[in-house]
């Protein structure tokens, strides 16, 4: 390779936050820096976040207005700091101005992204189709893109996990957390987490659960509910109608606000889980592989990226779909097939008398999911890109030195 | 002979250079009693049958179709005016290392070297294109000047009351930078650009005015206004007709070695100049006839 990427990433929120997306760029930038240069990275972080303009691990920090996902300001940027490709993470439904730049070939477009919908909407293929290259985050969302016949698809590649961080630790090993989420060895413990409450069908998931709970009187369920319990529903209202609130814990509104907990208390709770729930149509899916991470069983839809990914657990399907104002046809879970899941679980957590654990899961992940992993598969999209580039000549070239020199050098002729 | 001219562009209307020069070749060989097809994309590009095919500004037929044709035996001449198709920006081409890799080599290189015969406008021309395609090294070729007339390019003998003309000189492949540098070096000199400029709102040096475009006829009498042509392509220039035009209407020439026409060995005298171009008609013709 010839030529040396200069990155413009957008990945929606800055590294430090301990949003999902924060995550994976506090963990994939570095390594990016590490290997093209860190002075090569520029990090856009595109809404609210003026006050963190500077610079991250050494790399450049640049920020947005309030204005969409920061696609105004994208062109700016990556003539600013002279990019030459732009690596974007997150949804493709909302974008309106970067397709169009990518069309007049004022960036070179890659999108790491999410295919969290059936079929392939036809306004989401005019959106993207402009890109240089569409990096799904599952096979399913390879498969998809490639169904839709796009020529500009490549291989999947999954969003990475801490591996040294996400282990299986012993619950005896964890008893304040136990506590606090109110876990006992004598219960059934479900996690549920779930920033969007909507896309990830927590009220269908309670509604399994309750079911479950009104027609078996042995079932003993904890849960905790890892969202706010004021988000797109009213988790309190939704758990009281359904007669659930008393198994449930919230986390602190507080935390919440400020961002929930770190890493590594969720890591503990986890570990302290007896299922993870996770029945939504997922792009990827951190749930699943945090879970499994943990060695915990995850209850997952059958569409959508979770049955590449849960190698550890029960697969539930769907019972009808619904489409979206923005074309996206997403399935709806099927509550008894959830609370039939729950129950074949909770009786094998019955039968042995231990957690549910499996070390197969654990391995899966831990062989799969590093960031080195993750990275140095976008390293090769990287490469291949910068190849495709200079192969395509997709800027116009400086002229070489020999006929620079020609050109300075002025002669007259009368 | 029955033959088949292919353009993009339908030189019978006012154009560029490529099509002044081609109008005058197709005339010519016209008038040597050819039966030539124009065949441009709105022609519906069949070629009819016919004892060869003259390509010219072609980027609109696909390589496989010339591909084809060459299958078919009929013999293929190549009057190159710039750097299509080995270089994607025609008129600039930066002979760079990135252009070793350049994906137009793998679809183009097999269509070159099935030509009977290739024409370019000079020998900085040829050169620039053997730097990337040594491939074509063997293959028969001619270098035909741009057939610009002394009858129309003359001296007018007037008093030249200003200073330096440039000719497209604020295009970027033209060398906008260092015409400009140029110009702000020699503030004293009044300097007159003619053609388009792609960055209007960008500033000029106070000593030089941006007229816009001037129809060809036109263009002895301004040559004439002025004592020299600035011109300083930013990378190899096929030939340049403009340096021809102004050196036969009496300009001295401000130049670099990327002008393809400097780089003949006999332009040095208007008379040496006049007499090439205006043979280069009946050559290009000559030299065609030949390899048929």
């Amino acid at each position: 390779m010839t030529l040396k990427p200069k990155i413009l990433y957008s990945g929606k929120d800055h590294p430090s936050l301990p949003s999902g997306y924060g995550i994976i760029s506090r963990y994939f930038l570095p390594l990016l820096g590490d290997y093209y240069g860190r002075e090569n990275i520029i990090i856009y972080t595109p809404v609210f976040q003026r006050d963190a303009i500077g610079s991250w691990e050494g790399m450049t920090v640049v920020s947005g207005t309030e204005w969409g996902f920061g696609e105004n300001l994208l062109q700016e940027h990556y003539e600013t700091y002279g990019c030459n490709l732009l690596l974007q993470l997150g949804d493709t439904w909302p974008l309106g101005i970067l397709p169009d730049l990518a069309l007049a070939d004022k960036v070179l477009w890659v999108q790491w992204m999410p295919v969290d919908w059936l079929g392939m909407p036809k306004n989401i293929i005019n959106r993207i189709k402009p890109a240089h290259k569409l990096i799904p985050f599952s096979q399913y969302g390879e498969n998809s893109l490639r169904k839709a016949d796009l020529p500009n698809v490549g291989k999947k590649i999954w969003l990475g996990l801490n591996t040294h961080l996400w282990r299986p630790i012993p619950r005896e090993n964890l008893p304040g957390v136990m506590e606090s989420l109110a876990f006992s060895n004598d219960t059934f413990n479900i996690l549920i987490v779930a920033a969007n409450q909507e896309r990830k069908r927590v009220r269908l998931q309670l509604e399994a659960i309750a079911l479950l709970r009104r027609t078996n009187p042995d079932f003993h369920p904890r849960l905790y509910l890892h969202s706010q319990i004021n988000g797109e529903r009213d988790l309190r209202a939704d758990m009281d109608e359904l007669g659930i609130l008393d198994i449930n814990v919230f986390p602190d509104p507080y935390l919440i606000t400020q961002g929930g907990f770190t890493e590594e208390q969720m890591v503990s709770v986890f570990n302290c889980a007896d299922v993870v729930l996770n029945v939504c149509m997922e792009g990827f899916g951190y749930a699943h592989i945090q879970a499994q991470a943990c060695g915990v069983p995850v209850v997952a839809l059958s569409e959508g990226a979770g049955p590449e990914l849960v190698q550890f657990g029960i697969e539930v399907p769907p019972i009808g779909a619904e489409t979206s104002p923005h074309q996206m046809t997403q399935p709806i879970p099927n509550q008894v097939a959830i609370a039939k899941a729950l129950e074949e679980l909770w009786r094998k957590r019955q039968q042995t008398g231990y957690p549910l654990r499996n070390q197969r899961a654990v391995d899966f992940v831990q062989e799969n999911f590093s960031w080195d992993k993750i990275a140095s598969q976008w390293f090769e999209v990287i490469d291949q890109c910068m190849e495709e580039r200079e192969r395509y000549c997709m800027s116009i070239p400086r002229p070489s030195e020999e006929v620079e020199k020609r050109a300075s050098e002025v002669i007259e002729l009368s | 002979m029955r033959l088949a001219f292919i353009q993009d562009l339908d030189i019978f209307s006012i154009g560029g250079g490529a099509q002044l020069t081609d109008r005058t070749h197709f005339t010519e060989g016209l008038k040597r009693g050819h039966d030539i097809e124009l065949v441009t994309p709105s022609s519906g590009g069949v070629v009819p049958k016919v004892d060869g095919i003259i390509v010219s500004n072609a980027s609109a037929f696909p390589a496989s179709n010339l591909m084809g044709m060459s299958e078919l035996g009929i013999p293929i001449i190549w009057f190159i005016h710039d750097y299509f198709p080995i270089c994607k920006y025609r008129l600039f081409y930066p002979m760079g290392n990135s252009c070793k890799s350049c994906y137009l080599k793998e679809r183009w290189l097999p269509v070159l070297k099935m030509a009977r015969l290739i024409i370019w406008l000079s020998p900085l021309h040829r050169e620039s294109w053997l730097w990337l395609y040594p491939e074509l090294e063997d293959i028969p070729y001619h270098l035909a000047p741009s057939p610009v007339s002394a009858d129309l390019f003359y001296d007018l003998h007037l008093e030249r009351k200003e200073g330096v003309i440039s000719v497209e000189g604020l295009h970027p492949f033209k060398g906008r930078d260092y015409i400009l540098r140029w110009i702000e070096d020699h503030p004293e000199v009044k300097v007159t650009i003619i053609g388009g400029n792609p960055d209007p709102l960008g500033s000029l040096p106070p000593n030089c005015r941006s007229i816009g475009v001037v129809p060809n006829v036109d263009m002895n009498e301004v040559y004439n206004q002025h004592e020299a042509l600035l011109h300083l392509p930013q990378s190899p220039s096929p030939f340049d007709r403009t340096v021809a035009e102004a050196f036969l209407a009496g300009c001295k020439i401000i130049g670099n070695k990327n002008i393809g026409a400097l780089s003949y060995d006999w332009f040095i005298s208007c008379e040496s100049v006049a007499e090439h171009c205006k043979n280069s008609p009946k050559e290009f013709w000559e030299v065609i006839e030949n390899a048929l």
